[in-house]
């Protein structure tokens, strides 16, 4: 069974490019424009890995992967960032908060899906 | 003889030679020398003269003579002596003689001469803070002004022909005249206090300490002096009583009367001004002031001593004082009355503040720099955080723009022709090189405002090197790609990111103006004990040595023969100076065009690492 990943992007065509490569990889895809959907969507379905863009208005992506990483039934749960903050400090500030990668936008859609494959396997 | 006696006038014979041949007893009183001592002796030694006027009367036609002339007297006190002069033929047993009568006109001319010069110099005289004395050739007081008469207690009209040795101690009443004959016989001014301790005479008998100086002065009645008179008394008791203190006070000191004159100052005075001490007393405290300031002053000054307070240093004035020499210093004084029994005089304390001055100003010239970088590193900050959220903006639709059209081209959503792969592959291109722009440029942002990180930790240059040339393989093609790593050079400490960012650029760089078959060469090579040098050399169409030095500033890219540009985003070179720079590395290039390029960074085998945050 394919397994489901979970983008979270307030950028409607960013969601869309995202999910689009992951559903090409094969991936089932859940989408999120923000914090409060993405904890609804978790609640519906819980996904095996995250995606998530850091900068997002109201909460924003470093304080939901703090978020995740507090609550027990998401604290293993593979968490990488998908940002257009393309700093190491932001890679840093990233992990920190609790992601286990980091991809700094424009994604490259030649290797994301074997990215989020390597991430699953490292979180199994 | 006794016959002459009975006259009112000095009455004396001599003969054609001028021996004195009888004296009467006015002549006695006159000369003051008895006739016992007279008879027989030279006319002219009696009267002081060295020639013998009185003869011209032999020769005048009804042999008789009148004389106006100047005798000084046993005494050396110089007299205007009229002289009526007439030749007695032989009598008798007595052969030819002069018959002279003399009369001391001394006062008369005296009041003559002064009744002249009264009106000349009565208003200036009078106006004289000074006492001052107009003295004839005889030592003889013409004119006084109201000060002078005041000082000496003597009566305006008492003082008219007054010998001046009457104002003169007896003590030094001698060594007075010569001094005065010898002002005649070469008058030069000379001014107060010129080092001499003087003392003069009231008309009661005191004496008082005294600063003379002496002018010559041309007048109608022929050359005078002006003598001014100045009662240094209170200087002196000041002195006595202050001298110990004011040479102990660190500051020069000066102290001053209510006419504004220097009454005494200490060492440090002499150190700081330049002047001798002698050369300040009795002077106006105004010379120790910028010429400019002068006149402010005397103002200030007087309405000072109508109202003196204690004015501490350094309260709110800017303050300048003037050395001998003309210079100036800025000045700190503080002010304080002193009353005494010679009257209220105020010293001042004088601190040079030069030093301070240049400190302080070296110390607002160090916070107007600091000021400067604060905001020249606001600047750079608020430009940093504007080209950081600039770049997520841009990047937010780049990576649609980038991702969808991989997508297409990549044929992941349906056929497309070779055409239309073609056209996407010019909009990838376009736009990574858009992505590169904005991450070079923000990257140049943050290391210019010290805002980039940079670790130290061993780094393996081989595996770096070798990891770089294998990513740029793809974009080598049809050029060869060689590449050496000294192994003495091979473990630095360092950024390895920071290192591989400067190898790509240069490498990229390379690579893109090398020709199809071409050649590049990377290496890693020790230079010196410290450092190591990473060098990328092409055999591309190199680079006038006139364009070289602008090869590492931003935007500068160089037109290539056609004038065609080469791809690439003017900051790269720039951006590795930087990054190479805060590693406390250089950057250089050797080239001649057709020859190739040999671009290189020399860096410390332990590079540093550096925060921003």
């Amino acid at each position: 069974m394919a397994a489901r990943v979970l983008v979270v992007d307030d950028n409607a065509a960013n969601l869309k490019l995202l999910g689009a490569v992951l559903r090409l990889a094969g991936y089932e895809v859940a989408t999120a424009r923000d914090a409060v959907e993405a904890e609804v969507e978790l609640r519906r379905r819980p996904p095996q890995a995250v995606l998530l863009d850091l900068q997002m208005p109201g909460i924003d992506g470093f304080t939901l992967a703090r978020r995740l990483r507090s609550e027990p039934s998401t604290r293993g749960l593979p968490l990488m960032a998908v940002t257009a903050y393309a700093g190491e400090h932001d890679e840093r500030r990233a992990r920190e908060a609790g992601c286990d990668d980091f991809v700094a936008k424009p994604i490259d859609t030649r290797t994301l899906p074997a990215r989020v494959a390597r991430l699953l396997e490292a979180c199994r | 003889m006794d016959r002459l006696d009975d006259f009112a006038d000095a009455l004396l014979q001599a003969t054609p030679e001028g021996r004195v041949l009888a004296w009467n007893r006015e002549a006695e009183a006159l000369f003051g020398v008895p006739a016992a001592q007279a008879i027989g002796e030279d006319l002219g030694h009696l009267l002081g003269l060295s020639e013998a006027p009185w003869l011209e009367a032999l020769s005048a036609p009804d042999g008789r003579l009148r004389l106006d002339v100047a005798v000084a007297i046993r005494d050396g006190t110089l007299l205007r002596v009229e002289l009526a002069v007439r030749v007695a033929p032989a009598a008798g047993p007595h052969p030819r003689r002069l018959a002279i009568s003399a009369r001391d006109v001394t006062l008369t001319r005296c009041r003559e001469q002064a009744r002249v010069l009264e009106t000349r110099f009565r208003g200036l005289l009078d106006a004289a803070p000074d006492a001052l004395l107009i003295v004839g050739p005889e030592g003889r007081i013409l004119l006084a002004n109201r000060e002078a008469l005041r000082l000496f207690g003597y009566r305006a009209e008492e003082v008219t022909g007054l010998s001046v040795d009457a104002l003169v101690p007896a003590a030094v009443r001698g060594r007075h005249s010569a001094h005065r004959s010898a002002f005649f016989s070469s008058p030069e001014t000379r001014p107060m206090g010129a080092g001499r301790e003087l003392s003069a005479l009231r008309r009661d008998g005191s004496e008082f300490p005294a600063e003379i100086s002496l002018s010559p002065l041309q007048s109608e009645v022929g050359p005078l002096v002006a003598a001014a008179v100045r009662d240094v008394t209170a200087r002196r008791r000041v002195e006595a009583r202050f001298r110990g203190l004011l040479e102990a006070a660190p500051d020069a000191m000066v102290i001053v009367d209510e006419a504004g004159r220097i009454v005494l100052v200490n060492s440090q005075t002499e150190q700081m001004f330049g002047y001798r001490r002698d050369e300040l007393l009795g002077q106006s405290v105004e010379v120790l002031i910028p010429e400019g300031r002068r006149a402010g002053h005397a103002a200030f000054r007087e309405s000072y001593f109508g109202e003196p307070v204690t004015r501490p240093m350094g309260s709110g004035r800017d303050l300048a004082a003037r050395r001998k020499d003309g210079s100036e210093f800025p000045a700190e004084i503080s002010l304080s009355p002193l009353e005494t029994e010679e009257g209220r005089l105020v010293s001042a304390a004088v601190r040079d503040i030069t030093e301070r001055r240049r400190f302080e100003e070296l110390r607002r010239n160090a916070a107007a720099e600091a000021e400067g970088r604060r905001r020249a590193e606001e600047q750079n900050r608020l430009k940093s955080e504007f080209l950081a959220n600039m770049s997520h903006e841009l990047r937010t639709p780049l990576n649609s723009i980038v991702g969808f059209a991989e997508l297409i081209h990549d044929g992941k959503v349906g056929p497309v022709n070779g055409e239309q792969r073609e056209y996407l592959g010019d909009v990838l291109s376009a736009a990574r090189h858009l992505v590169q722009l904005i991450t070079d440029l923000l990257d140049l942002s943050k290391v210019e405002a010290g805002r980039l990180d940079f670790v130290s930790e061993p780094v393996d240059l081989g595996a770096l090197v070798h990891e770089v040339c294998d990513t740029a393989r793809p974009l080598a093609r049809a050029r060869r790609l060689d590449v050496e790593v000294e192994p003495a050079a091979r473990h630095v400490r360092g950024d390895p990111g920071r290192l591989r960012q400067v190898l790509w650029n240069y490498l990229s760089n390379a690579l893109k103006f090398t020709a199809d078959g071409g050649h590049v060469w990377v290496r890693v090579v020790a230079d010196g004990p410290e450092r190591i040098r990473l060098e990328v050399e092409d055999d591309g169409i190199g680079i006038a040595t006139a364009d070289q030095p602008r090869l590492f500033q931003v935007f500068q890219q160089l037109d290539a023969g056609s004038g065609k540009r080469h791809p690439g985003t003017g900051l790269g070179l720039a951006l590795t100076r930087r990054l190479v720079e805060a590693m406390d590395g250089q950057v250089g290039v050797d080239s001649a065009p057709g020859r190739g390029a040999r671009f290189f960074a020399t860096l410390p085998r332990e590079m540093p690492a550096a925060g921003g945050g």
